[in-house]
């Protein structure tokens, strides 16, 4: 063919989008896959939702529950012991865990720590402390969950009565005579 | 000793191609073959209208970015022989326009680089561009942007994003990469005006960190750490410009 050297041929070629591209590619995935979680998250907190609403809606004051209240809170109970529903807490279990196992080596990304006029070791010596991570998390929860038992125990009992649990310890902190209400 | 390579490169020529098409060939290679002599090769002796870009051959002039196997990679710098007993596919950058085969439109990344002007501006209280100046930085100084200056806007990190994949107005890791290295850097003024692009919708909030642009970035300039400290700084401009009059 003979050349027209006095037209521009250019016609760039735009290469569409596939709905599809983000399962091409392992790291895509497995950036959606984190992404995603949230979803599963948000399954959990309707979950404690429903828990809340079965529970605080029928708390007469602060350390007492009205039968109703009590009666609705057992069934949900009964419902959240399904194998169904334990089945889907393992899984929110695992992709939390998921999500916080790949998004913890991102996080020095966010931070710069100049030493010595060098970028620091830390950067590096942050990556991969999971161990760390989990005592700290540990410490939280372990404050948050005694400081709840401390202010509300009647309430911790309440709740972990229709289960079953923790029977005799129950037994020993409200006397043998039982709960106290 | 020659071992075989079997190379699929996407072609498109624009005179004649509604759409790209595959070309297969076949090249001998050694232990030293990059991708980038490999389709020397073919342009010398099988097929000499295949077009690509290139020039210094050595990783710093950042021309010859291209999809291998679907990942973006500087042909200069990929070796034929990792990729032994498999097959190699070439097509030209992702998220960019086609030219012509393997050349690519990087016009939309070459105005973005510019408009975030990537240059020192002085401090309005220090001597302008002409008078005569030193400029004195310490080592801790120049640490805060000195692995962000390796940037050789190659635009692999572009090839890279999901972000500007299905949003080309995102500034994009590349430009918002250099504007933290010349914000952080103690002799810039300009700081103040450039914050401005980083703010915008089209700026660090746009990127949701997938970080594959660092995973790609054949300098180690670790874009996606720059953007999320600009997520930092953008955060920071928000909250001060809150306690500033008349803004």
């Amino acid at each position: 063919m003979t050349m027209d050297l006095d037209k521009s041929t250019r016609k760039p070629f735009v290469r569409p989008v596939e709905a599809s591209w983000w399962t091409k590619k392992g790291f895509y995935l497995a950036y959606m896959l984190r992404e995603g979680t949230c979803l599963l998250v948000l399954a959990f907190v309707l979950e404690m939702l429903g828990l809340y609403i079965m529970t605080a809606l029928h708390i007469t004051d602060i350390q007492h529950m009205n039968q109703a209240g009590l009666e609705s809170l057992q069934s949900y109970i009964k419902f959240l012991g399904h194998p169904v529903m334990i089945a889907f807490n393992v899984l929110v279990l695992i992709a939390v865990l998921y999500h916080a196992f790949t998004w913890f080596p991102l996080m020095p990304k966010a931070t710069r720590v100049i030493i010595k006029d060098r970028k620091s070791g830390l950067y590096k010596l942050l990556e991969g402390k999971y161990l760390v991570a989990l005592l700290v998390l540990a410490f939280v929860a372990t404050t948050a969950a005694g400081i709840i038992f401390f202010y509300y125990p009647q309430l911790i009992a309440k709740l972990l009565t229709p289960l079953g649990l923790f029977e005799d310890a129950l037994k020993g902190l409200f006397g043998s005579k039982g709960l106290p209400f | 000793m020659a071992d075989k390579m079997k190379i699929t490169v996407q072609r498109y020529r624009p005179e004649q191609d509604q759409q790209p098409w595959d070309q297969s060939f076949e090249v001998e290679y050694t232990r030293e073959t990059s991708l980038l002599e490999a389709l020397n090769q073919i342009k010398d002796t099988q097929e000499p209208t295949l077009s690509f870009r290139w020039s210094c051959r050595m990783a710093i002039c950042g021309s010859c970015g291209m999809m291998v196997n679907g990942v973006p990679k500087l042909a200069c710098k990929t070796f034929l022989r990792d990729y032994a007993g498999q097959e190699m596919r070439i097509e030209p950058l992702a998220n960019f326009p086609v030219e012509r085969d393997l050349v690519v439109d990087l016009s939309d990344f070459i105005e973005k680089l510019e408009r975030i002007k990537p240059y020192i501006i002085p401090k309005k209280d220090e001597p302008q561009p002409g008078e005569q100046r030193e400029y004195i930085q310490t080592p801790a100084q120049l640490e805060k942007y000195r692995q962000f200056s390796m940037c050789i806007n190659c635009g692999i990190c572009y090839a890279a994003c999901p972000q500007y994949k299905i949003n080309k107005e995102f500034l994009g890791p590349a430009a918002l990469t250099l504007i933290y290295r010349y914000n952080e850097d103690s002799r810039d003024g300009g700081k103040e005006e450039r914050m401005k692009l980083v703010n915008q919708d089209t700026g660090v909030w746009s990127c949701s960190f997938v970080g594959y642009c660092s995973e790609c970035c054949p300098k180690g300039v670790d874009p996606a750490s720059a953007i999320q400290l600009g997520k930092v700084e953008s955060a920071k401009d928000y909250l001060i410009s809150m306690f500033k009059k008349g803004e």
